[in-house]
């Protein structure tokens, strides 16, 4: 164990001593600061004209989001919200320009947005009236659209409407826009994390051909099993201490910036999982998401080192990694193809979204259904365990020859 | 003390590298001559474990190459080595020292010993890549003698040092050969006709000599050359 840990020590700093690495990091931090203040900067013009700074903004409707916190979305609140909404001249073309908009309207917005996002249609325009019932009955119709799209099975269906049933309601909304943002950023910040695992550790093993360094490990008594497990736990720590201080850089920026309250907050507060049916709060999600982002780190990093081994080359697996992530940006298999767009959605590249961790398809194993989030957690720890053993394999099947 | 090499071959598609190669080393200096492409490196990386042979078994002491007891008692030293640039002549030896399986403290004490006596003790903090190709060289012998090997394979061991550093490796094998097997291969005849206590030639993957030099048979390189005519 002694000459692990030094071995362990020693590639540490082989790795740690590479300007690339601390470049690398570097620019993943400052794009992940700018990814986050960036939408905060600058002026917000209409036809032509500076009306405000998006700073500005941001405080006004954050301030009015606040004085919502703690109100039950319910008939009360939406009355409100239409009889606001309702002082708007109705053949206003741009209704947020209006007086009456920033005079009464605004406060509620954050309300009018969900109403808009729930019934899929503009409240505005067309005439919606408080009607807390139809709300709730909007949001479930919306839900079993999603489901039918996704083509979600019975047993699946079943276990959304038990989860469904869980949720308290009517939901009382609390301002969360620091999770929000969270959330919003989290794919932005995984596909740096895996960029960076790639283009920093595609080089761990095979650097030590290159520099024909290796003639000298592998002829040495830990140098064909131990050293291997060193650089592999080396480049692992990396990745991972690189990835946590990715995350805590990118969640201490939104919530300082954007402010830390409404941990308890529904996540079905969260747009974009609206729909989603499991009693989550929106700070538990985030624990989730970034949870699953360091197990991924370690995962990519165990990947990058054990395909560099086999194809001997770093800019090789550098290529490899990054046409795998654009890919799983670009590529998107259609939902009818239910195994294999589950599949391709649980890879790591897709999977590190909102979209791909809180999907409502299910791992149904043994008559139980699992989330995906509970599930691929464990696939990826094997995936890893797989891919390290086979790295190993090839590492001590290697042959020094030809110089 | 042996190291039996029983039919050894290597063969990649139609090229044979080695040929049945076959030879019982006790200890002493044993110095492997032959023109380039006559196998040595292969040879070498095949005693050494690196390289798998496709014919034959190499064993110490009934110790299997492939064996991690085997490869404790080797020191090797490659014709063509890499280092890292940002460690330390004493980074770089500990690192090794790990390799070999010697603990902190051990290996702490046995590179000091080492740098010292190659000279280098005096810039072992430098970082290697500030080193010249003669310093570099000695650091790789240094690297070789870390775990006090009973099998020491040195593969062009005196390529970039000057004349005064020649003669104090060669003393330095000479003694080593005392207590372990030692395996130079050289360009340079005259570093084995001063030290080797036996020569190896190899020709075509084949090894054509093996035998005692003693000086009395005169000059190596003309036996040398002699051996290639008879075979050729």
């Amino acid at each position: 164990m002694k000459i692990f840990m030094t071995l362990y020590h020693f590639e540490l700093k082989k790795i740690m001593q590479r300007k690339l690495v601390w470049v690398a990091l570097l620019i993943c931090i400052a794009c992940i600061v700018v990814a986050k203040a960036g939408n905060l900067s600058g002026d917000y013009y209409v036809d032509g004209k500076v009306v405000d700074t998006h700073y500005h903004m941001f405080q006004v409707d954050s301030a009015y989001s606040r004085a919502l916190s703690g109100r039950v979305i319910g008939q009360e609140l939406l009355e409100e919200m239409t009889t606001a909404y309702g002082k708007i001249p109705a053949e206003t073309e741009r209704y947020t320009e209006t007086e009456e908009y920033q005079q009464y309207a605004r406060p509620y917005s954050e309300i009018f947005q969900l109403v808009w996002r729930w019934t899929q249609s503009n409240p505005f325009y067309d005439g919606w009236q408080a009607d807390e019932q139809g709300l709730y009955d909007a949001r479930k119709e919306w839900q079993e659209e999603t489901w039918t799209k996704l083509f979600l099975s019975d047993a699946e269906k079943e276990f959304w409407q038990e989860k469904e049933a869980q949720i308290d309601k009517p939901f009382t909304y609390f301002y969360h826009e620091g999770y929000t943002v969270i959330l919003k950023d989290f794919e932005t910040v995984s596909i740096l994390m895996l960029l960076f695992t790639a283009v920093c550790l595609s080089g761990v093993f095979p650097e030590e051909h290159v520099r024909r360094t290796d003639q000298m490990i592998l002829s040495s008594a830990k140098g064909k099993y131990v050293v291997y497990w060193a650089k592999l736990s080396a480049g692992i720590s990396v990745s991972f201490i690189c990835a946590a201080v990715m995350g805590i850089v990118a969640i201490t920026v939104a919530l300082v910036i954007y402010g830390s309250d409404g941990f308890r907050t529904a996540v079905q507060m969260y747009l974009n999982l609206a729909t989603y049916s499991y009693p989550l709060s929106i700070g538990r999600a985030c624990i989730i998401a970034y949870g699953i982002f360091l197990l991924t780190a370690v995962l990519s990093s165990v990947l990058v080192m054990a395909a560099s081994e086999l194809l001997r080359s770093s800019i090789a697996t550098l290529a490899l990694f990054t046409g795998v992530i654009i890919a799983g940006q670009m590529i998107s298999i259609p939902n009818q193809y239910r195994c294999v767009a589950q599949i391709w959605q649980s890879l790591p590249m897709s999977f590190l979204s909102c979209r791909g961790m809180f999907s409502q398809r299910l791992v149904v194993a043994g008559g139980y259904c699992f989330t995906v989030w509970q599930v691929v957690p464990i696939l990826y720890v094997l995936c890893g365990v797989v891919a390290a053993v086979g790295g190993l394999r090839i590492y001590r099947r290697y042959q020094v020859s030809g110089r | 003390m042996k190291l039996v090499l029983d039919r050894v071959s290597k063969q990649y598609k139609n090229l044979i590298a080695v040929d049945r190669v076959s030879a019982d080393l006790e200890k002493g200096v044993y110095g492997l001559l032959g023109a380039n492409g006559a196998g040595k490196t292969t040879l070498m990386r095949m005693i050494c474990g690196i390289l798998k042979p496709t014919g034959g078994m190499i064993t110490f002491d009934g110790i299997d190459v492939g064996e991690e007891a085997y490869r404790a008692i080797l020191g090797y030293l490659p014709q063509d080595f890499g280092y890292y640039p940002e460690f330390s002549a004493k980074d770089f030896l500990l690192y090794l020292a790990a390799l070999k399986g010697i603990t902190k403290a051990q290996a702490k004490r046995k590179a000091e010993e080492l740098l010292e006596l190659v000279s280098l003790q005096d810039v072992g903090h430098k970082k290697v890549k500030t080193f010249s190709g003669g310093m570099k060289q000695r650091l790789g012998i240094a690297q070789a003698l870390l775990n006090a090997p009973k099998l020491l394979i040195l593969d062009e061991p005196t390529a970039g040092l000057d004349p005064k550093e020649r003669v104090r490796f060669r003393e330095l094998i000479e003694n080593l050969g005392k207590e372990s097997i030692v395996i130079l291969s050289t360009h340079i005849v005259s570093d084995i006709e001063h030290i080797a206590d036996e020569v190896l030639m190899m020709k075509a993957g084949q090894l054509i000599y093996h035998g005692k030099w003693d000086g009395m048979k005169g000059d190596l390189e003309e036996f040398y050359l002699k051996q290639f005519e008879e075979t050729s």
